[in-house]
């Protein structure tokens, strides 16, 4: 490596036009007579030269280490997080890529738009970003824009939720796949498809803010339930944000005797979720609000959870009695569970998106073993039985799991990171040349396409060149 | 301001490290007041309802804490210097009491062996 | 006198053990005219202890002449036995004289004779025990080399024999490599090694798709200069969209396995396409890198480091 950075020195002009001109003569003392000028030549060549020895041994210094304070203010409370959560978008200092179109909800179906890359409608950024879909790893802030790789599992995906919802069926559906492979911007790519299908767009950005217990809880009455007030009511305002245009054509048809709000039959679906802010009255406003989307007529929903393996064990809350609660016991997660498991009737056509994520997420053994059965009754295969030493099998993660269908999302092809390369090329990331030799490298060295990799790899070429 | 039992604490100090702060309530007590409230363990104080709060104190005044945990424990002492013996003695002389080496590493022995065990009585 | 005589007699071993061991003996006894010992003597005149006692002989000789009809003492069968190193200058003087005698025999050209493996120095002293000069010897095997040129039709049984000696046992010039096949489902092996790490990997046509221990590229190496290294042979020749390689690497760390696997991808390749071979030397992938963690010593802290010094 060394020795690239040596030679990248010696034969870039750019580079060493940066380095300050060394002028040898300006250093030379000033002009003076010519008669006695042995004493200030002297002087010169000492202070100019650094060739000459000057001695500098250790000296004891008692005293000196006084460290002198921090006078810088300490960031406000919240501030460290919000820079480590802030998602930037947009930047100025990338290319503009011309010539790209804009997804929609035909072209996201269009098995011709594989291989394509796609820029994100102006709204659609703002509902995703309103329900937390872009996610600080990820590189938004590289590009002018967001703009999306429509891959081959993308068009899938997006056929297999468009069909089940006109149908009026319930697509249950589990992304899984390698770290890196794109999972999380696949279920980006869905929101988006819902987005634009005008659905019901619910989203659960992390799921495990639900159960490490990191938010408010409180014991639901006349259950077993816990509910989480005050994520419940980020959750609503999230919605009411993204969905708002759909959620205000529809109307309160129940009655909601019970609720400690009053809810009028000209109430729209927006102003429920509206009506309160408060974190007492949350779940009940919210099991209202889903009661209510469940009715015939309504909008199809799509419900998406990311992180899937934080809610399929037991949560760090500890129930009155000091036992710890299962995840499936706090009623949030229990209602995409439901959902998930296919105990939700839904009217109206759903999709049920579970995301898995490979980074920071607990091994959970039955719901790998409940995936792989899936997947192989999936394809039609024998499914592989459980492991008869392991003890900690969880039933309630297979009954939710049981029939759901897996989509393994894996490396892209080589005509795909083409498309990538090439806007990446476009958008003044990548400077080398792209060409079948180049992708194919690049490819196999990101272990057969995976995006994230192909990321690092190129990102690694750009260092050394 | 959040006061529980009498004493004053600030809104974004948190729970946890609120209910410890009371000598006699440690780590596994405090966990378990508050899972019997259901508040979760990064709670602060600012957060949690005032009625909680009420309660906390309830709680809290039950309990054996502060200053009769401190009696308690002194008395205990107490009861071991006047009956004479080697572990009351010990207590008396600021010595570990429990049979480990003295030739080095008491320092905590020193800071905490004494007959007034628990400091003067007040949490200020 | 006569006692002695008979004395003499007695120590003097029979004819057929002298004719291999002391013919000088039987020159005396059979035929007792000077002119083979000379003949003896002018073959090694440059040997000053062997003159000393030819000289020595002759005066005996002189002495008793008539009376005395063997030497007092078996005669060595070679001149340079008492010289330091009597095999060596029996085979160079023998060599000497082979190149002087065939000198006019047709030879062929330095490229067109077959490679033999002569005996280096220091394999030709221990395979006869004497420490033979390297000057000598350089010249002694030129000498050789020189003989070694005579056409083979008419190469003398003399010099083959003559010529035995120098060389080595077995000629590795012969050796053929062990030819690698490509198996019926168009896979080539190749094992490589480097530092504690063996990796096999196997080579098929195919489009560039690598699964190293069951898992791809970006599991099995975390370091992106890993694997660049691991595939650095088929990078270099642009083979890398052209083959799928399934290996299996074991042992040691990431930085070992990856280098072994590119020696072992390079040696598969070179089984589809012999001619990649001397690219890939030059890229260094075919050479096994002979470096390994040096022995930790007795007395030392790790391979060299010796402990601090302590006064006293």
């Amino acid at each position: 490596m060394a020795s690239t950075n040596c030679w990248r020195c010696l034969a870039r002009p750019s580079q060493r036009l940066l380095l300050a001109p060394v002028s040898v003569a300006a250093a030379s003392a000033p002009t003076s007579a010519t008669f006695s000028t042995s004493a200030q030549q002297l002087s010169s060549k000492a202070s100019s030269d650094g060739s000459k020895h000057i001695r500098s041994g250790k000296r004891l210094v008692l005293g000196r280490k006084k460290r002198n304070p921090d006078r810088t203010k300490p960031p406000q409370p919240g501030e460290r997080k919000a820079f480590r959560k802030r998602i930037q978008l947009s930047n100025d200092n990338a290319l503009k890529v011309p010539g790209l179109d804009v997804l929609s909800s035909e072209g996201v179906v269009n098995p011709e738009s594989v291989g394509k890359i796609f820029g994100l409608p102006v709204e659609v950024v703002d509902q995703l970003r309103a329900c937390e879909a872009f996610k600080s790893s990820q590189n938004w802030s590289l590009f002018r824009s967001p703009h999306t790789l429509v891959r081959k599992e993308t068009v899938d995906l997006a056929k297999q939720m468009t069909d089940a919802i006109e149908k009026k069926e319930t697509l249950r559906l589990v992304l899984t796949g390698n770290r890196g492979s794109g999972k999380s911007i696949l279920g980006l790519q869905a929101l988006a498809t819902g987005f634009l299908n005008k659905w019901v767009v619910i989203n659960i950005p992390e799921g495990q803010e639900l159960t490490t217990a990191s938010t408010e809880y409180a014991p639901t009455p006349n259950s077993e339930m816990f509910s989480q007030p005050v994520y419940t009511v980020k959750l609503m305002q999230a919605i009411h944000q993204t969905n708002h245009q759909v959620l205000s054509q529809h109307k309160v048809q129940l009655d909601h005797m019970q609720l400690p709000i009053s809810v009028t039959r000209n109430m729209t679906l927006a102003g429920l979720l509206n009506a309160t802010k408060e974190p007492d009255f949350a779940w009940p406003v919210f099991q209202a609000f889903w009661k209510e989307l469940l009715l015939p007529g309504r909008p199809p929903i799509l419900f998406s959870l990311d992180g899937l393996a934080h809610i399929m064990r037991i949560s760090e809350y500890r129930s009155p009695a000091f036992e710890l609660i299962h995840s499936h016991d706090l009623s949030l997660v229990r209602m995409f569970t439901d959902a998930l498991g296919g105990k939700t009737a839904f009217p109206n056509g759903a999709a049920i998106l579970g995301v898995t994520a490979k980074g920071n997420a607990p091994m959970i053994p039955s719901m790998e073993k409940a995936i792989a059965q899936a997947a192989a009754a999936q394809k039609g295969e024998e499914p592989p039985s459980r492991d008869p030493f392991f003890r900690k099998y969880d039933e309630r993660v297979f009954d939710t799991l049981r029939g759901v269908k897996v989509l393994d999302v894996r490396g892209v092809s080589k005509t795909e990171a083409r498309a990538l390369m090439e806007y990446w090329a476009a958008s003044g990331i990548l400077r080398s040349r792209i060409d079948e030799r180049s992708v194919s490298e690049k490819w196999t060295m990101s272990g057969n396409g995976v995006v994230a990799e192909m990321e690092r790899v190129v990102l690694h070429d750009l260092r050394e060149t | 301001m959040v006061a529980i039992l009498g004493a004053n604490f600030h809104e974004r100090k948190l729970v946890k490290k609120a209910l410890e702060s009371f000598y006699g309530l440690g780590p596994q007590a405090s966990a378990r007041i508050m899972a019997k409230y259901t508040i979760h363990p990064q709670a602060r104080l600012g957060t949690i309802p005032a009625k909680t709060v009420t309660a906390l104190t309830a709680e809290l005044s039950n309990m054996t804490i502060e200053n009769d945990a401190r009696r308690l424990v002194q008395e205990n002492i107490k009861r071991l210097r006047d009956m004479g013996t080697y572990r009351g003695r010990r207590h008396a002389m600021g010595l570990p009491v429990r049979g480990q080496r003295t030739r080095t590493q008491i320092e905590t022995a020193k800071k905490l062996n004494t007959l007034e065990r628990g400091g003067s009585g007040s949490r200020y | 006198m006569s006692s002695l005589r008979y004395g003499i007699r007695c120590l003097r071993p029979r004819p057929s053990s002298t004719a291999k061991q002391w013919p000088s003996l039987i020159s005396s006894t059979q035929s007792r005219d000077s002119a083979p010992r000379r003949a003896l003597a002018t073959t090694t005149p440059r040997r000053q202890d062997d003159s000393a006692l030819t000289s020595a002989l002759e005066a005996m000789e002189s002495s008793s002449e008539g009376v005395i009809t063997t030497f007092a003492r078996p005669m060595p069968v070679s001149p340079a036995y008492f010289s330091r190193l009597p095999q060596f200058n029996d085979s160079f003087v023998h060599v000497q004289e082979l190149a002087r005698k065939y000198a006019r025999l047709p030879t062929l050209h330095p490229s067109q004779v077959e490679r033999v493996a002569w005996k280096t120095k220091e394999q030709y002293r221990i395979t006869i025990g004497e420490h033979v000069k390297a000057r000598d010897y350089a010249t002694c095997i030129a000498l050789v080399k020189r003989l070694n040129q005579i056409h083979p039709d008419l190469m003398p049984e003399e010099v083959k024999a003559g010529l035995r000696p120098f060389k080595r046992d077995i000629n590795i010039y012969l050796n053929q490599p062990k030819p690698i096949p490509v198996d019926k489902f168009g896979r080539s092996h190749g094992v490589g090694k480097r530092k504690s790490s063996v990796a096999r990997a196997w080579l098929v046509e195919g489009t560039g798709e690598v699964l190293i221990n069951g898992k791809p590229m970006n599991e099995a190496f975390g370091r992106i200069h890993d694997r660049e290294s691991a595939l650095w042979g088929l990078k270099t020749t642009e083979r890398l969209d052209k083959y799928n390689v399934w290996a299996l690497v074991g042992g040691g760390g990431t930085t070992g396995q990856a280098e072994a696997l590119a020696m072992a991808i390079a040696k598969a390749l070179v089984v589809h396409e012999p001619p990649l071979k001397t690219p890939l030397r030059r890229a260094g992938c075919i050479a096994r890198d002979p470096r390994t963690v040096e022995r930790k010593k007795a007395g030392h802290i790790k391979a060299r480091k010796s402990p601090a010094w302590v006064k006293r």
